[in-house]
């Protein structure tokens, strides 16, 4: 088995750094998908890690909205 | 802060599994007929057609928007004919595994935001198939599959899972983290033994009992594809779960799969609608 995870939190533990941002309703402008999808990525995001679908998917979110 | 000890026996979780009806002899059937070459297409809508419940199921299915024939669709061979035997027998298992499980008193549980997220990933899983020339079917069922063990968890263990639920609310992990933690396995072991159960695949077997741990391997697998499908739907905010969290991402798989960013980019926009014309059909 490979451990390679990435962006996970700490088992037991709250979570750290700074306060997560809360959960928004449906989305409906572009500050609203930047704020939905660094709730939907907290876990990575307070890691401080990059998580590859990141900015695939903001570019994708963003367009939309274009 | 310690979380509570609930760890469930691996026998009393067999013992649950074990009690799972089989899959309907027609179900076994159609997937059967997958793997020859000689396949008595009439005989094989007779015996479809004699289960009552799982024609009604399939046909309502079948006529959904997502495969475009709408209305079209009104007998097995019809279905068969227009849709092509690999879509029936996905159609149909879809149906049945869906009717599997009753809505669960499982306190924080979303039945509803369950089958959307399996969906959601059923319809992905099956896009990047095509991008890594991986069995379509194969990963429509593992994506629909994925969470089964959690569907399961909730139906017979619904006061230990509704624990997790809220524990890991109330700490923001994730929820395989909280099973783990408090129940000593967790959903994707589940999951397997019900794959196994249901005489799927070994493939398909292992993409949902390893989709949170994935096996050393030189190309893409099955249970890569589910779990950077698992990622994407997530990411796209398909189960319409106000809490969703995006599970953390092996970097080997995502490698293994190899999507260009067009790629991604279609298979999102294709995952989305998929989803949307399909759950009307399903109610979920």
């Amino acid at each position: 088995m490979s451990n390679d995870h990435h962006g996970a939190t700490v088992p037991g533990q709250p979570p750290a750094g700074p306060a997560a941002p809360t959960a928004t309703p449906r989305i409906a402008s572009p500050d609203d998908v930047r704020e939905r999808l660094a709730y939907l990525f907290r876990a990575s995001l307070q890691e401080g890690r990059l998580h590859p679908l990141f900015h695939l998917i903001q570019q994708y979110r963003l367009e939309e909205h274009a | 802060m310690k979380a509570p000890d609930l760890a469930l026996q691996p026998d009393a979780v067999h013992a649950k599994v074990r009690t799972l009806p089989a899959l309907p002899q027609a179900v076994v059937e159609l997937r059967s007929a997958l793997r020859r070459e000689d396949v008595a297409i009439d005989e094989l809508a007779t015996t479809i057609s004699h289960d009552q419940a799982l024609t009604a199921k399939t046909l309502r299915l079948a006529n959904s928007s997502f495969y475009g024939v709408t209305g079209r669709v009104s007998s097995i061979r019809d279905a068969i004919n227009i849709l092509g035997l690999r879509t029936v027998a996905t159609v149909a298992t879809t149906a049945v595994v869906i009717s599997s499980f009753d809505r669960t008193a499982c306190t924080g549980f979303d039945f509803d935001g369950f089958w959307r997220h399996a969906l959601a990933t059923a319809f992905c899983a099956q896009e990047l198939a095509a991008a890594t020339r991986l069995d379509a079917e194969a990963a429509f069922s593992a994506g629909l599959m994925h969470d089964i063990g959690r569907l399961a968890l909730a139906t017979y263990f619904p006061l230990e899972l509704s624990q997790t639920i809220d524990w890991a609310a109330r700490h923001d992990v994730h929820s395989l983290e909280a099973e783990r933690l408090m129940l000593n396995t967790d959903h994707a072991m589940v999951g397997g033994l019900i794959a196994e159960h249901w005489h799927f695949a070994p493939a398909i077997a292992e993409a949902i009992r390893c989709h949170h741990e994935l096996p050393a391997h030189t190309g893409a697998t099955l249970a890569d594809l589910v779990h950077v499908a698992d990622n994407m739907t997530h990411a796209l905010d398909l189960s319409g779960l106000d809490e969703d969290m995006v599970p953390p991402l092996s970097l080997d798989a995502w490698q293994r799969v190899a999507l260009t960013p067009q790629q991604a980019q279609r298979t999102f926009e294709r995952t989305e609608r998929q989803a949307r014309s399909v759950r009307e059909s399903l109610t979920v």
